[in-house]
């Protein structure tokens, strides 16, 4: 036979065959396109950095940028070393030790990840200022009339790395508690036969094994201390972060800003380069595929009382407490939030993060599957590139999202006035697209790598047969994977939604004008001062905050490998 | 090539990176007929399937399905999988787990009115004995029942050939030779051309019309079971399908020399060193004293024997020609001779395969 002639049947003719030559695929078009477009606002800060710099520059180098620098290193020391000394004994004694209420703490250690920290700023501030509870009961107690002059001010650097502590120690956590429990109860017990105690195998052999993901820990609860505006801001702390706002909008200097923000992202680059050193160092610790439950060593008196503190007071201070004084004064001012204002403010946030989840979820499952069907080393950088924007704080991302934007717009601007005669204004800058866009960049990772990684345990089979059977790539992922992959990418869109809601930086510099989320709003109040109106639309974002939190200790509880907790057969 | 072939491929090549999987691989299947890829692991088989479906890109070659051209890197031909009209089975089944028996079924005749997609769903079930499981999830049936759904949803669609990578290697060894007796019937049964890929030489010998044997990208043999078990062209495909014992021969005077005696030299040079070999069933002990009319034989000493059911296994101990000793394997239906017993190894000459040595 010839291609001259072709057989009639089921298969498709001649002309339609020559046309189906497709290279390169329009996933890894789309794919390219995609991190291009991901990955500008932070290519738009370097490019800006780069540019002369400026009057204000010299002005800046000369008087503040030393302290931003100096108190944004010393947030992240205190951060780094409060966010172990609590996190990592809590990590242990709920893992490997016995004692009262273990079982309620290893997942109310994550509560405080509930509330993002400028929240609790606020309620701390309500609560030790001179009318608050605190110093009330003192002078009631102590009988001392006037202010208490003794008492450390909340408002200061300390008290933003309490803040900052109190709501990421969880990061340390969660990592040194998965560590933990993937450790093989045969190398702890070996351990414990060539005579180490269990405290002495805790500091010789379990601490070394899990320190690789201590350290992500560490590192991921950094970048989050770096991405805080709301806290430093509020207590009057100038940081890299503020100090971006205070250049752009104060000084109206974008380059300079840029170049501020260019520090803050080394910073952030340093912390992603040790995260991700220490990802591949965990390897280390799988030394063994046996595993049997864990052999708990029972804590007694005072070192049980001792754990119990250890674990009791995080959770009050980060969770209970914050959310009693909001509570308090939500309960006393209904007037403040029951209102259609406050509707309305929750509608905003809703919607908000409602379409940013659904934005996220979609480009990464965009991104995932284009790199499952074509892994090309295009792809890849692609997929690479577009993954890295997790971390770059929202401050970096509001400028680096608006300077582009703003200059397209004017190209638009003023191509439709040359061509069409037309003025159409700014298109983009200030809309939702300008927010959304910034959420992308920010919280794609997070998606990323859930769907990657539940795309990877459907084998490439799964896509065969779907093919063989007449689906064409984007039917099979339509019917088949996303089908499959329905659980993860319900949990991925609630994380993405959780973290736009608690958003403040970005959402605050890039939102319409007269646009209010509840983030903003609660922002807005606190300050002006006026803590207990914020009350409403803070717990509001704290309860959607618990959600996560739910997530993340169901997920634990059955993470133990060998264990078959909450796993289907 | 003929038009009425199911499937065509002509000199396939591919690469990946620098090494070279699939080498000059032509073959073809006729309507109707199973044929079998049969080589150890590595082999490229499994990558000759993946360009047979188009899961993988051509890279050189041509594959033709029922005359018309659906893979020509030359001509830029590349149809994809979901519109040439194969069926695909896998050693993971790979059943959709999010969607029923029947569902799953159902998903390759999707165009079909509601109504003649039930019957069709319903039909295939009833050839594979699953049709009371129509509503059950993949997760809550064996390993042979998955099998079974999985054949079903590659035929429902009645495509022009069918794929089978592995199909019987998730099963455990009881159940693989029912299954394998049930897909063979079943085939036959509709009719279906087949390409099934194994590394197993029993299931190749079992289940093929035909057969192709591929070792590093490259058809060693082909042609129909008995030919290449009885006529293997080379140790490699000799030794792939059973044990082969070995012994040495030497051409002499237009004779091969060998401990099992002389054999006619045929067009091997003079002094040329061969490699005489038999099948451990193709060999008969005889007592020590007897001695068959002129039958090539050889003394050796009972090693051990062990007992497999259908018959013994002997090892015996023999001298090769050069004086080293040999350990020779043969297979007897009956009462084997006891350790340490002197016998006569005899086999016939049409049995003994004749390799260069190399």
């Amino acid at each position: 036979m010839t291609l001259t002639t072709p057989s009639p049947g089921a298969l498709p003719g001649r002309r339609d065959l020559l046309r189906r030559i497709a290279w390169p695929s329009r996933w890894t078009v789309t794919a390219i396109l995609l991190a291009a477009v991901i990955a500008a606002p932070v290519a738009a800060v370097l490019v800006n950095a780069l540019r002369p710099r400026t009057e204000v520059w010299q002005h800046l180098v000369d008087t503040v940028l030393q302290d931003y620098v100096v108190n944004s290193l010393l947030i992240m020391v205190g951060v780094a070393v409060g966010g172990l000394i609590v996190g990592v004994p809590a990590a242990w004694f709920t893992t490997l030790c016995r004692f009262p209420g273990r079982k309620f703490f290893s997942w109310a250690m994550l509560l405080p990840m509930a509330f993002p920290a400028y929240v609790i700023a606020y309620a701390y501030t309500g609560l030790l200022d001179y009318a608050g509870p605190v110093q009330t009961a003192l002078r009631d107690v102590l009988g001392v009339p006037g202010g208490l002059r003794w008492m450390p001010d909340i408002r200061s650097l300390p008290g933003a790395v309490l803040m900052l502590v109190l709501v990421l120690y969880p990061y340390v956590y969660l990592l040194a508690r998965a560590a933990f429990l993937e450790q093989s109860a045969c190398v702890l017990e070996v351990s414990r036969t060539l005579g180490c105690s269990p405290w002495k195998g805790f500091l010789r052999v379990a601490l070394p094994l899990a320190r690789p993901a201590i350290v992500a820990g560490v590192a991921l609860a950094l970048m989050e201390a770096l991405n805080d505006f709301g806290t430093v801001q509020y207590f009057g702390v100038n940081t890299l972060a503020t100090g971006i706002f205070r250049v752009w909008r104060g000084m109206g200097d974008a380059v300079a800003a840029s170049q501020i923000a260019a520090i803050l992202l080394l910073f952030v680059f340093a912390l992603l380069a040790l995260e991700r050193w220490s990802r591949g160092r965990r390897s280390y610790a799988h030394t063994t595929s046996r595993y049997r439950p864990l052999p708990r060593y029972r804590l007694k008196g005072w070192r049980a009382f001792g754990a119990v503190v250890g674990c009791a007071l995080p959770v009050t201070l980060g969770f209970a407490l914050p959310a009693l004084m909001l509570l308090h004064w939500a309960a006393s001012n209904p007037e403040y939030w029951a209102t259609r204002n406050f509707l309305w403010l929750l509608r905003n946030s809703f919607l908000l993060s409602g379409v940013g989840a659904a934005l996220v979820v979609g480009v990464a499952i965009l991104l995932a599957y284009a790199l499952r069907l074509h892994p090309t080393p295009a792809t890849r950088f692609a997929v690479r590139v577009a993954s890295a924007g997790y971390a770059v704080p929202g401050a970096v991302l509001a400028i680096g999202v608006l300077l582009p934007l703003a200059a397209f717009d004017h190209a638009i601007a003023n191509w439709a006035k040359q061509h069409l005669g037309l003025s159409v204004g700014l298109i983009f800058t200030g809309s939702l697209a300008a927010v959304l866009y910034a959420y992308l960049t920010r919280f794609l990772t997070i998606s990323f790598n859930a769907i990657e990684a539940s795309l990877g345990k459907i084998t490439h089979s799964m896509d065969f047969a779907a093919r063989s059977l007449g689906r064409s790539p984007g039917a099979t992922l339509l019917q088949v994977h996303l089908p499959i992959m329905r659980g993860t990418l319900l949990t991925a869109a609630i994380l993405v939604f959780v973290d736009v809601l608690k958003e403040l930086p970005a959402t605050l510099v890039l939102r319409p004008f007269n646009f209010d989320t509840l983030a903003t709003k609660t922002y807005d109040l606190a300050s002006d001062e006026r803590l207990a109106e914020a009350a409403g639309p803070a717990l509001a974002i704290g309860l959607v905050g618990i959600l996560p939190v739910y997530l993340l200790s169901r997920a634990i509880r059955g993470a133990r490998p060998g264990t078959r907790l909450g796993a289907k057969a | 090539m003929q038009p009425q072939d199911a499937l065509v491929l002509e000199d396939l090549q591919h690469d990946y990176a620098n090494l070279r999987a699939v080498d000059g691989v032509s073959l073809s299947i006729k309507a109707g007929e199973v044929v079998c890829l049969v080589g150890p692991s590595g082999c490229g088989k499994s990558t000759v399937l993946r360009l047979a479906a188009g899961l993988e890109p051509l890279q050189k070659g041509r594959v033709v399905m029922r005359g018309s051209v659906v893979g020509d890197p030359e001509r830029r031909v590349r149809v994809p999988p979901e519109q040439r009209h194969i069926g695909l089975v896998f050693q993971d089944f790979a059943l959709f787990p999010h969607l029923t028996v029947g569902a799953n079924v159902a998903f390759g005749v999707s165009h079909l009115p509601a109504a003649a997609r039930m019957t069709r769903v319903q039909e295939t079930l009833r050839q594979v004995n699953m049709e009371t499981y129509v509503d059950a999830y993949p997760h809550a049936l064996s390993g042979g029942q998955q099998q079974r759904v999985a054949l079903a949803r590659a035929l429902a669609p009645e495509p022009s050939v069918l794929l089978l990578d592995e199909p019987f290697s998730g099963l455990d060894e009881r159940l693989r030779e029912q299954v394998r007796d049930d897909t063979l019937g079943l085939l036959r049964r509709n009719g279906t051309a087949a390409l099934l890929v194994t590394h197993d030489p029993e299931e190749a010998l079992f289940m093929a019309d035909r057969l192709y044997l591929m070792r590093q990208g490259r058809i060693v043999q082909s042609g129909p079971p008995q030919e290449l078990y009885f006529r293997p062209v080379d140790r490699f495909v000799a030794e792939f399908f059973s044990r082969v014992n070995e012994m040495q021969g030497v051409v002499r005077a237009g004779w091969i020399e060998s401990p099992l005696g002389r054999l006619p030299a045929g067009d091997w040079q003079e002094g040329a060193r061969v490699i005489i070999a038999f099948r451990p069933e193709a060999a008969a002990l005889l007592s020590a004293g007897a001695a068959e009319d002129g039958a090539q034989a050889l003394t050796a000493i009972v090693q051990d024997t062990h007992f497999l059911g259908t018959g013994w296994v002997v090892h015996v101990l023999a001298r090769d020609l050069d004086g080293a000793e040999v350990e020779l394997a043969v297979r007897l239906a009956g009462r084997p001779p006891q350790a340490g017993q002197s016998v006569r190894v005899q086999v016939p000459p049409e049995a003994l395969f004749l390799f260069a040595e190399t």
